[in-house]
């Protein structure tokens, strides 16, 4: 059992370690989900609705060559 | 921060939770937010972004990835300074953009025609009789045929001897990999270049190996598909 856990612990480390060269912190559960969508193209916001575009969807094509900073939020 | 950053090419987005996102609006315009702020639909864009708090933040760079995921707010600011100094890469031509995006998707190359339109149809017309030319020209190839003017500008692209070159292949992101004159691709010459140039295929025992240890990481079964991918 030991044996396993460890093995599981260093999987997990080496999959965090692989997943970045720079040293920005991350942080949250779930890192073997989110470490392989870095470097990946971002998954589409599907959304029922957008504030302050006019109406507008933004799209990814349409933001590129910017730097995007998506700021996942609620209020309830 | 979203001022500090505007004019260098900083977009926030917000994306409101499911729940609660009958009041965004009402928020957004109480607190005087300036950016665009989605509302997410049945969690959907939450799940595909594995969030597991609010706030959770990602990072996209100038290149369209996603360079941080669940970037820690404490570095956010940071984060954000790094790569709004990057350079944005150079944009793809428009004559190659949306081969681009197909062939990024479906893993394929593309295959740049040359040359007078008339030959690039003997041409076109001589890979419609290889056997498995459908795959090789759906599934392997994403085919460019650009006009006089766009084969100008692509030139530097693909530097090359320039009378006699016939076809390129470039890699999704538009970079060439290989490139033949008209006398190679003479006879089974055309068939052979495409053989060689095409799509590297993934490992399917590495890809079992990696799915395996992923399924008894998270307690789940493994599904294969047994099959082309298209």
């Amino acid at each position: 059992m030991k044996l396993l856990l460890y093995a599981a612990l260093t999987i997990g480390f080496s999959l965090s370690a692989w997943a970045g060269t720079d040293d920005f912190q991350r942080e949250g559960k779930n890192r073997e989900l989110k470490d392989p969508m870095e470097g990946a193209a971002p998954p589409a916001l599907q959304v029922r609705g957008w504030l302050n575009t006019e109406g507008a969807a933004l799209s990814w094509e349409a933001l590129e060559g910017k730097v995007v900073l998506l700021d996942f939020w609620g209020t309830w | 921060m979203s001022e500090r950053f505007a004019d260098q090419g900083l977009v926030i987005i917000g994306v409101h939770s499911t729940r609660g996102g009958e009041n965004a609006a009402e928020f957004v315009q109480q607190q005087g937010l300036p950016y665009p702020v989605a509302i997410d639909i049945d969690n959907k864009t939450t799940s595909a972004y594995h969030i597991d708090g609010f706030p959770d933040y990602y990072l996209i760079d100038r290149s369209g990835k996603v360079r941080v995921a669940d970037l820690a707010n404490g570095d956010v600011e940071r984060a954000v300074a790094v790569l709004i100094a990057e350079p944005a890469p150079p944009s793809i031509h428009p004559a190659l953009a949306e081969a681009s995006r197909k062939a990024q998707d479906k893993r394929k190359r593309i295959l740049v025609f040359w040359g007078a339109a008339e030959r690039q149809n003997e041409l076109l017309a001589r890979m419609n009789q290889l056997p498995q030319a459908n795959r090789v020209l759906s599934n392997e190839f994403e085919v460019v045929r650009p006009d006089a003017v766009a084969q100008a500008e692509l030139l530097p692209l693909c530097p090359s001897i320039l009378e006699e070159r016939a076809l390129s292949v470039l890699d999704a992101q538009g970079n060439q990999v290989a490139e033949a004159i008209w006398s190679e691709l003479e006879g089974p010459g055309l068939e052979a270049f495409l053989k060689t140039h095409k799509p590297q295929t993934l490992d399917a025992e590495q890809l079992w190996a990696q799915a395996l240890k992923q399924a008894q990481r998270e307690n789940k079964r493994v599904l294969v598909h047994l099959g082309a991918p298209w």
